[in-house]
This record gives structure tokens, sequence and C-alpha cells, in this order.
């Protein structure tokens, strides 16, 4: 998919990568244009121009902001950028989640970087030791940027035990593998419930897990962040790499579901 | 840094009560026992970095082991067998 770089260059220049305000600037923009909601003119004045008026609307979505980092007051640019974030929710132009989507896109960030690890470690059993001894350091090998991550812990599922993983205190993910969360990750249905009955919720969510299997839920509470090594696919002797990423899906490597099977992937592929 | 606990050890949560957002340690894990499954390592502690402080000192993480039907130990027990796996601070831990 072509990307442009809209008026990136005249936004505030940073030594270390784009802020939180920039990212979303960039990925604001790009929609708006996108959308055929502002003319590039029109997105050009919006990143320089005025006070739209709505600073009670600004102060309530600061106020339930609190993945922004921002140490110093606001400028007027970043004020700006909010508020219009704002006004499209409002009008039900753009969603929140699209905002989210897009970040991940401009930066490149997918279940697919998951896959790859996951992929590796099914292929190649020495990568699967690195990986548990230390899940940073084997996700970089991939190319994955691990920048922002203070520590990975993967952990395996088998015929006998079965990991699922939560945030009950927020919706702490490994958004460096595998992008955002999904709305139900932070749903408060399923942080409430997959600690209480844990077989239940992902029954309901297709996985039907034998009472021999032992289900350990991971609370992801703190510093470190979770990745399920799901079983490997019965009938997948031989295949390549690329070919066994395909089968592991976003949900899988949270413990919401095995990897999928060669008969399912074909299934979707029709 | 020395760390309190071992692999193994059992230990309580503290129930101490809190009020607001920020503290890294459950309610529903407040007063109950568990194990040390592993020695995660420390880190600069968040619940003071939430208040702008600096983190320091560094505090020391462990992940718990809950046997989830005694967590739960009002409630029927669900069948099978079930853990619960939560990263805990030290400041939160006790020895059992």
């Amino acid at each position: 998919m072509a990307k442009e770089k809209p008026e990136a260059s005249t936004e505030p220049a940073s030594t270390e990568g784009p802020s939180y305000f920039e990212r979303r600037a960039r990925a604001t923009a790009d929609l708006l244009k996108e959308k055929g909601v502002l003319s590039a003119d029109e997105t050009r004045n919006v990143k320089h121009g005025h006070d739209h008026g709505h600073d009670d609307v600004f102060e309530q979505l600061h106020a339930n902001n609190p993945i922004d980092t921002t140490e110093h007051e606001h400028t007027l640019f970043e004020k700006q950028m909010l508020a219009i974030g704002n006004l499209l929710r409002e009008k039900g132009i753009i969603s929140t989640d699209e905002v989210r989507r897009k970040i991940d896109e401009n930066e490149g960030v997918s279940p697919h970087q998951g896959s790859r690890v996951v992929a590796r470690a099914w292929t190649d059993p020495e990568y699967k030791k690195r990986l548990f001894e230390d899940g940073i350091a084997a996700a970089e090998e991939l190319g994955v940027d691990m920048s922002t991550a203070n520590q990975l812990i993967a952990v395996e599922n088998s015929d006998d035990v079965h990991h699922v993983v939560v945030c009950t205190l927020c919706s702490c993910y490994p958004r460096q593998l595998l992008g955002q969360p999904p709305d139900w990750y932070k749903s408060t249905n399923y942080r409430t419930r997959v600690v209480v009955d844990p077989r239940r919720v992902l029954k309901e969510m297709g996985l039907e897990l034998p009472e021999p299997v032992e289900v350990r839920v991971v609370d992801s509470t703190a510093e470190t962040r979770y990745l399920v090594l799901p079983r490997r696919p019965e009938g997948t002797e031989g295949w390549s790499e690329e070919q066994l990423a395909g089968l592991v899906t976003r949900n899988s490597m949270v413990g919401c579901s095995n990897a999928l099977t060669p008969m399912q992937k074909e299934m979707m592929a029709d | 840094m020395s760390f309190r606990y071992k692999q193994g050890d059992r230990v309580r949560v503290l129930e101490t009560l809190t009020l607001g957002h920020h503290i890294r340690s459950p309610q529903y894990l407040r007063g109950k026992d568990g194990v040390v499954a592993d020695i995660r390592g420390s880190f600069k502690d968040p619940e003071l970095l939430s208040f702008g402080k600096d983190g320091l000192p560094m505090a020391n993480l462990y992940s718990i082991e809950f046997d989830l039907a005694h967590v739960w130990d009002d409630r029927p027990a669900p069948k099978g067998a079930n853990k619960i796996y939560a990263d805990i601070f030290e400041q939160w831990l006790e020895p059992r």
C-alpha cells in the first residue's frame, strides 16, 4: 500500500524518533486526506492554523488520555491535533481505533511480527531456546524493534498445559510483536472473567480444553510482556517458516485459540 | 540487588488497601497465598514512576503462582487444574 508522508517535514523534528503527538498527528492527517474530509491545503492550515475553540472538549480528551506521556505543557499544535481528533470522532468520521491502527501501519507493527517469532521457534530448536532465555534479544534477531519493552517472556502451550494472557489492571500487551490489543482484550468482561473461569471464557471464544489440560492464566501486571507459543499444528511437517507463520493468528499468541490447522487456513482462503 | 525470595518460596500478597490507579498489585490477589515461580528481575518501581518520581530504588519483581480455586475460594471451583500467574513486586509480598 502506497504511503504518503504528508507534511511530515513541517512538523517539529525530534532526535528520538517521532513523539506521541507527531505519530498521532501524522496518522490523523493521513486518514483525513484518504477520506477526502480535508484537502491538502486544509490539512496544512489545521496543522499551522487557529484555535478551534474546543478547549472544553480538549480538557476532557486529555483527561482520558492515559498513554499521553508528554511532560511539558501542551503546545498549541498538540492542542489543535487533540481538538481536531475529538471533533472528527464526534462527527463519526474517524474512530480512536482507526487512529491506533494507522499508527501501527505507519510503524509496520502487526501481529505478523509475532507470527514470525513463533514460526522460527517451531522450526529452529536453537532459536526456541534463545527465545525462552531472552525474549527481547530473540525478537530483535528477527528485526523487531523491542526498544520500548522491558522484558518479553515466551510461554509454551502443549498437550498438557495451556497459557492464556490477560492484563487485569489495564491493557498491557506485547505491542511490539502484536500491534495494538483488540477491543475484547481491553474489555472489562474479558479482564474480570478470564481469571475467574478461564475454561468457560475460552470455550465462549471457541476453544474447548479437555479437563486434564492445566490452564495457566498469566496476568500481565507489571514490566513483563508475554508471548504465547501455540502448539505447532499437525500436518505441517516440512512446511517453510513463511507458510507456518500464516497459521499463527493473533489470538493464538494471546492463548485464546490454537494456531490454525492447514485445513482451517485453506478454508479461510476460499 | 539481593532478592528476598527464591523460587519455590511460599508468599502472601499484602492486604493493604489502596485507592486510585497505578498500583501494580491487583486487588483480587490481595491476601492470597502463592508460590514464587520465577524471579523476573529488578525494575524501576512503576508505582513511583506513575507519580512523577524517578522510580528509585529499583524494585524486585517475581512471577507468583496462585491456585485459582484458592484465589476464588468463595466460589465453586472450576473443573480441572487452573493456575494464575501474576507479576508481583517484592514490596507487596510477605513470607508464609
